[in-house]
């Protein structure tokens, strides 16, 4: 396609802080958070922008605003081509489908209450219509694309190991059958040898269904392994943005080279 | 549905809950029954077994737990003041509760004004001692058993409100309420299935203490003759009514207070066993 | 000479019974005094708790059942609280992952910092500490001591923190410093000024450290040897940079491959199944439901740590009689 695929135009994001009912009547210097300032960038189908940056870099925020789970202070974002920045709930509804996200972490990320049954039943039920029958046979058919057998389907979130909580966090957001995935520092809270094994997870999905991410980490190394390009965010804006070796082998922006410094190393 | 079952699996193998439900089962069943259980006429009075003693203090079967200053049979009585005090009980805890819950998750969840008028409603009856409302509200509306509801639940939402809506504004952040947003789910469907399951449990426990208070509120305007009025048999009613004999007569107000008590820790234990049952987390 | 710290056959249990959970399940190790030693495992696999059995600091209702623990020769699992309390702090320092939570939110850093010395009779009052204390905080390389002494917790950034936390555990001068995750919660750079902070240390103080982590790269910078625990025990011990360069035991060889590299991009080639759950664990070699050089004999027994180099021990069976890999 000629357009990006996702695409963030000078977006910008404030959050106003200090409240209560009367902080708006009383605070005459509103304490102010640019989370997101004045960012641009565009991913294309198929391919995997890495973003890295240490907490309080705005990377989270930046995803949430692609998502249009919050509306930008300023600023376009676009998916598909269309602009989605001003979208209401209903109007954005049917576009979710397209873009999904999976958490950080694994513990939160799904509802404690709910069998993984029920949880990837949601997805499902909201987009698709399919009988009783069709609606098992594809959660199956989820479970087993994860790496999870269908026996875990009555289980609940407690019950299962942190990894395999992320297996169902995958499946949930494949379910819709998205073209954009979001992965909000996805193996970060997990082990490191589970942490491969999400991440070759995740490699193998993108091959067979031709999904296009977006990999958010602070651990640049991780990102490595994934990304196409490497987008580095400080304090809301993006600072260096190039392909995965460039960025990592000939760093241009001084935050960059820092991180790159600091980074402890393995033979 | 399936839940239900897995919940009723649950309550039966906490022992204290199931007691408690049981008893609790029977309490009510037994104030429903009332009119057929009770051996006497709880408003007629025969003067010449004025202030029989109960069956153990030397008294006969024919009044079991003795009768009052009229001549009245204490059981009947209290059978009959079960009808009113769980009845009040328990509406107003519904009431309260589905109000409360519903103002708050709105609150929590949407914030804006439509959270500053329910919290400026919050605080402004939170200022008002609960008896002295009570007394107010009785005063303006006069006696009888709807107005009490009526006035017991206008106080008693507002507990449940600050709880749900505290509750809701942790939950609201959490990762699988913007994972449920992401999918396309609507407010309806997070309100209901993301957000209000992992609040129901602060609103069990606080039901739970809060048909203890309520019954005493009923208890004490009863007592204070605002409640509803005499002959009607009321708990709080007979523990007034039978004040002045406490020496001698202890039964009188005593039997009453036991029923309270026993209806109070049969909701409390229930309750708790009701919250545990409902947490997938405290199962296995 | 005889080592600091000298461990042997560590066992720590929760509950008991045919149930016993068995964290820590036979732990020989031994750290000399000035050297950074490494203890490097997944969660679960008890290597926390095992700091935490020799600080003798374990949760209600876990119990060291064998084992002995020699610093200075003196066994810490033999002495009583009292004792322990008089080591704790001024001889052995113990510092964790989340300084947010290390700290008491409502008592100002500077009296924190100053609390062991108070504790441990070497300054008699806070006010006494306040001249060691701000000697300690400029050592530890924070910047404006006087002004960060009367602040709180919460007024510093997380690196500032951890430092704080650090401060005070080398008030009294500790032979052994633990470290149990120390740089986890912090960002890449923070993490790498509190490192530099450590290896300082270790020169300027010849202080021991035994610095626990999962992260393998942060050992590798500091540690001159690594101890690898899977399952309650050790796999695999020796010398960092040999061990990373050639290891013998196949879940270090396992965890190596997975850690990914900055400068390469490589088959990431994961150990499959998961970490085993401590309380079932499997029989013979915990590790041989995940291994890929799984023998039939791997089921029946796990196989001692046996000598595979220069200074370097490995649990498998592929070791024992001198076979080699």
């Amino acid at each position: 396609m000629s357009h990006p695929l996702v695409e963030a135009m000078h977006v910008t994001k404030e959050f106003e802080l200090g409240g209560g009912a009367f902080g708006r009547v009383f605070a005459r210097r509103r304490r102010r958070l640019l989370a997101v300032d004045d960012v641009s960038l565009a991913i294309h189908q198929g391919e995997t922008l890495g973003l890295v940056g240490e907490s309080g870099s705005g990377k989270s925020t930046l995803a949430r605003l692609l998502l249009r789970l919050i509306r930008p202070t300023d600023g376009g974002v676009c998916f598909d081509g269309q602009d989605i920045s001003g979208l209401g709930e209903r109007a954005l509804r049917p576009l979710r489908r397209g873009m999904q996200i999976i958490f950080q972490n694994p513990y939160a990320s799904l509802n404690p209450r709910q069998s993984v049954r029920q949880i990837l039943s949601l997805p499902l039920r909201l987009h698709f219509k399919m009988t009783e029958r069709e609606r098992r046979d594809r959660l199956d058919e989820l479970l087993r694309q994860v790496g999870l057998s269908p026996d875990h389907a009555g289980r609940y979130p407690h019950q299962l190991s942190g990894g395999m909580r992320q297996r169902v966090a995958i499946a949930r957001a494949l379910a819709v059958r998205p073209e954009f995935i979001i992965c909000d520092e996805p193996v970060s809270a997990l082990d490191v040898s589970i942490q491969a094994q999400i991440l070759a997870l995740l490699q193998r999905l993108q091959q067979e269904f031709h999904l296009t991410y977006l990999f958010i980490s602070h651990d640049l190394a991780v990102v490595r392994q994934l990304a196409d390009r490497i987008a580095v965010m400080q304090r809301g804006k993006v600072v260096e943005i190039g392909s995965a070796e460039q960025v990592i082998d000939r760093p241009q922006h001084p935050y960059t080279q820092m991180l790159l410094a600091s980074a402890p190393e393995l033979p | 549905m399936r839940e239900l079952v897995v919940v009723w699996g649950q309550l039966r193998r906490n022992k204290a809950a199931a007691v408690a439900g049981v008893a609790l089962a029977l309490l009510v069943a037994a104030a429903l029954a009332a009119p057929v259980l009770a051996p006497h006429d709880p408003l007629e009075g025969d003067l010449s077994v004025r202030l029989a003693p109960p069956v153990w203090s030397g008294g006969t079967w024919a009044h079991p737990l003795g009768c009052d200053q009229h001549g009245r049979d204490v059981l009947s009585r209290l059978l009959h003041g079960a009808r009113v005090s769980i009845f009040v009980g328990l509406v107003v805890v519904l009431a309260s509760a589905a109000l409360g819950t519903a103002l708050g998750l709105l609150a929590g969840y949407y914030g804006g004004w439509c959270d500053r008028v329910i919290s400026w409603l919050v605080d402004t009856l939170l200022a008002f001692p609960y008896l002295v409302f009570a007394i107010g509200m009785m005063a303006v509306l006069g006696a009888g058993l709807v107005n009490i509801v009526a006035t017991l639940t206008l106080k008693g939402w507002v507990p449940f409100c600050r709880v749900v809506r505290g509750d809701t504004l942790v939950v609201r952040t959490r990762e699988h309420v913007a994972a449920a947003k992401a999918l396309g789910a609507g407010d309806g469907y997070i309100l209901r299935r993301e957000i209000l399951p992992s609040v129901l449990p602060s609103v069990l426990v606080l039901a739970t203490l809060t048909v203890a208070t309520v019954i005493i509120m009923e208890a004490s305007l009863s007592f204070l003759g605002l409640g509803v009025q005499p002959p009607t048999p009321t708990w709080g009613g007979m523990i007034a009514e039978g004040r002045n004999y406490i020496l001698n007569q202890w039964w009188l107000s005593t039997l009453p207070g036991v029923a309270i008590v026993a209806v109070v820790m049969s909701t409390n234990l229930f309750g708790e066993g009701l919250r545990e049952a409902l947490d997938p987390r405290l199962h296995d | 000479m005889d080592a600091l710290l000298d461990v042997q056959g560590l066992k720590t249990h929760f509950g008991s019974g045919e149930h016993a959970v068995r964290a820590v399940d036979g732990v020989d190790l031994a750290v000399q005094a000035g050297e950074a030693m490494g203890l490097v495992g997944e969660s679960g696999c008890g290597k926390s708790m095992f700091a935490r059995s020799l600080m003798r600091l374990l949760p209600p209702n876990g119990r060291v059942v064998a084992g002995q623990a020699r610093f200075r020769g003196e066994d810490l699992l033999a002495k009583s609280e009292a004792e322990m309390c008089a080591l704790r702090g001024s001889e052995i320092a113990l510092v964790l992952q989340n300084p947010l939570t290390s700290l008491n939110p409502t008592l100002r850093v500077g009296v924190q910092i100053g609390e062991p010395l108070v504790a441990h009779g070497v300054a008699r009052s806070h006010r006494g500490a306040r001249g060691r204390v701000l000697e300690l905080m400029r050592a530890m390389h924070l910047p404006s001591p006087e002004e960060h002494y009367r602040q709180y917790p919460h007024e510093l950034s997380g690196g500032m923190r951890q430092r704080a936390v650090i401060a005070a555990a080398l008030a009294c001068r500790p032979s052994l410093l633990i470290c149990d995750e120390p740089t986890t919660a912090l960002d890449v750079a923070v993490q790498a000024g509190i490192l530099e902070l450590l290896r300082e240390i270790k020169d300027r103080h010849g202080a021991a450290i035994l610095l626990i982590s999962h992260d393998v790269a942060v050992v590798n910078h500091l540690c001159e040897r690594l101890a690898v625990m899977y399952a309650g025990r050790l796999v695999e011990t020796g010398p960092t940079r040999d061990v990373l360069a050639a290891p013998k035991h196949p879940y270090t060889q396992g965890l190596l491959q997975c850690v990914p590299r900055l400068r390469t991009r490589r088959e990431m080639v994961p150990i499959s199944g998961e970490v085993p759950d401590p309380a079932a664990l499997p029989t013979g070699c915990k590790f041989h439901p995940r291994c890929p050089l799984v023998e039939p004999r791997c089921l029946d027994s796990e196989p001692p740590l046996a000598p595979v180099g220069e200074g370097r021990l490995a649990r498998c069976i592929l070791y024992e009689q001198g076979r080699s890999l």
